[in-house]
């Protein structure tokens, strides 16, 4: 018997991924809501001079049990109200998230609102390496395989492939890497996924050999992100970590998917 | 070889550069709007040293791996640009810069994004102020008028309200008038913190070293007081000055603009906030140059592998930096 509770999912009005969430929660007897506003949300955080704090976030007069967070989005425009608005927005769920006593998927933390997962800093991790990449300057296929992906450094857009894909007056980042080779590699909450295998479930060998930068991940609060990886001979090349995974990359996978995030809620228990 | 990162129109990056000029010490300059107008910038992921800046004037370019140290005070200039074109590419290079400035194994002052938590001015102070070992003011962040109402009234000696991010705004102390426009906190929520009645200090630390001036100041916010504000050197207490000094460890940026206020009944110290990029060339005219020249002191000084200044070990937030 589970005891149905309200959570918050923070996420732009967008995003399609949350919305299911949403309705894979509510299915299951619990609320999940998806506020577009401070008008639909009651948020507290309060401090005493010794710095102790206490976070109170409510919807309709009922506490949140948990929180799904998948950040605000982009400003609502370009002049200065929309992003004033908009910082402000951030730097007070992003107080509210880090510091809530609550469970939160993908918590806000010191180190950033959504996780931060730069793969520069991230292939520190024993075992993982950078792919050869560049930014501003195309890189050329040295095997047949490989194709030079091409991306968009301002907000990480994938572009397209080979030279193709790029664009004049933009800063572009290039990644070298053999497309049959990649595998994609999902953390959410406890439970680690590979929606391409059978069942979805990653080898023992793979979890193995995943598990410092699946430690390193989850030290920094993202436990819900997408992991792409071209395997080696000697380890494993970080080409592109995710804090927003979106339905279409763990499809087969889904309902397994949604049901861990539950899991790490209070929803999730008996 | 120091390499400057930053703006022309920015008088604190210019104060500095003259800094720079007048101790004879090699510099390269970048700027940034000049950057993305007509330069370039290539970043081998796998080498970061490797990085080549083409400043896009008389300069030339620059290779990381042949300078000593890096002073950056980068701002994402892409909403000021002339054309999309000029907007696209300088939030790349921007956010490129950013980056790589947080990886690279060189000495930075300070790394742009790795004090993140100033765009969440609460979450700022509960964090920092026991690293310091500091009261804070009490405070309350909230979209609720009710609690706001109450909050304010259990602060006998005022409340002042501030925005809650690091956008600027001025503290202001809340008054009647502002009871009428409370229920427009269900929409933007506002932070609100008891009045402290007192000097502000302004503390500038660089790595161990640390100037203090306090300001005494007719207006709630010393920053709308121009020409009315009285500032005077200040002798540091031992502990605020060992807090400081764990400030800048635990934060790992070198350089910091530490706010507080002094109660002046108590004699309390109450911590504000800690900028990573701080307007401090006024302070450091008064100060006959003494923040400048332990700047370049700490440019030019030797920083061995895995300080604590370079070969970071956590992440940080992507976000555009203001000064304050």
């Amino acid at each position: 018997m589970r005891i149905a509770v309200t959570l918050l999912v923070l996420a732009p009005s967008d995003d399609e991924t949350a919305r299911m969430f949403c309705a894979f929660a509510a299915e299951r007897g619990h609320r999940a809501v998806m506020p577009q506003g401070f008008n639909e949300v009651c948020v507290t955080v309060t401090s005493g001079r010794d710095a102790s704090y206490h976070v109170d976030l409510r919807v309709d007069g009922e506490p949140v049990r948990g929180v799904l967070h998948r950040g605000i989005g982009a400003p609502g425009g370009e002049d200065g109200d929309a992003m004033f608005a908009h910082a402000e927005a951030l730097a007070v769920w992003w107080s509210a998230l880090a510091l809530w006593q609550g469970p939160v998927v993908n918590r806000a933390t010191r180190q950033g609102f959504l996780p931060s997962l730069d793969p520069l800093l991230l292939a520190r991790v024993p075992g993982v390496a950078l792919p050869p990449s560049s930014l501003g300057r195309p890189l050329h296929a040295a095997a047949p395989a490989e194709r030079v992906n091409v991306h968009r450094e301002r907000d990480g857009m994938f572009l397209g492939r080979d030279t193709e894909a790029q664009v004049p007056d933009e800063i572009l980042r290039f990644t070298l890497f053999d497309p049959d080779r990649v595998r994609y590699v999902l953390l959410a909450g406890d439970r680690v996924f590979e929606p391409s295998q059978t069942g979805g479930i990653p080898s023992s060998a793979t979890r193995s050999a995943l598990a410092p930068l699946l430690d390193r991940l989850r030290s920094l609060g993202a436990d819900f992100c997408l992991l792409v990886l071209e395997p080696t001979g000697a380890g494993w090349r970080l080409l592109h970590v995710s804090a927003l995974p979106t339905y279409h990359q763990f499809e087969p996978v889904l309902h397994l998917v949604f049901q861990a995030l539950l899991d790490r809620l209070p929803a999730g228990q008996p | 070889m120091i390499l400057c990162l930053g703006l022309a129109a920015d008088p604190t990056f210019v104060h500095g550069l003259r800094a720079l000029a007048a101790a004879d010490l090699p510099f390269a300059v970048v700027d940034l709007p000049t950057l993305a107008l007509y330069g370039d910038l290539t970043v081998p992921l796998d080498d970061l040293r490797a990085t080549t800046v083409r400043t896009g004037d008389s300069a030339g370019h620059v290779v990381l791996g042949e300078v000593r140290a890096v002073w950056c005070r980068p701002l994402n200039v892409s909403a000021a640009a002339p054309a999309p074109a000029t907007a696209r590419r300088a939030d790349g290079q921007y956010q490129a810069l950013c980056r790589v400035l947080e990886a690279v194994d060189l000495p930075v002052l300070n790394p742009p994004w790795r004090e993140a938590t100033n765009a969440a001015k609460l979450l700022h102070a509960v964090t920092l102020a026991p690293v310091g070992g500091w009261r804070i003011p009490r405070s309350c962040l909230t979209n609720d008028p009710a609690t706001a109402r109450a909050f304010v009234r259990s602060c006998p000696r005022g409340t002042v309200v501030k925005g809650a991010g690091a956008a600027k705004t001025w503290a202001t102390l809340f008054g009647s008038e502002h009871e009428l426009l409370l229920p427009r906190l269900r929409h933007s929520p506002a932070l609100f913190q008891e009045r402290i009645t007192g000097p502000d200090v302004r503390v500038h630390v660089v790595a161990d070293r640390a100037f203090a001036e306090s300001v005494h100041s007719p207006n709630v916010d010393y920053r709308t007081a121009h020409g009315a504000n009285r500032y005077a050197p200040l002798d540091l207490p031992q502990t605020v000055l060992e807090g400081c000094r764990r400030l800048v460890a635990d934060t790992r940026t070198p350089f910091l603009g530490v706010d507080f206020k002094i109660d002046r009944i108590t004699g309390d110290w109450y911590f504000l906030e800690a900028n990573s990029m701080p307007c401090y060339e006024g302070y450091d005219v008064r100060a006959d140059g003494a923040i400048s020249r332990a700047i370049l002191d700490w440019l030019t000084a030797p920083h061995p592998h895995g300080s604590p200044w370079i070969n970071p070990r956590s992440h940080s937030g992507r976000r555009s930096s203001r000064p304050r």
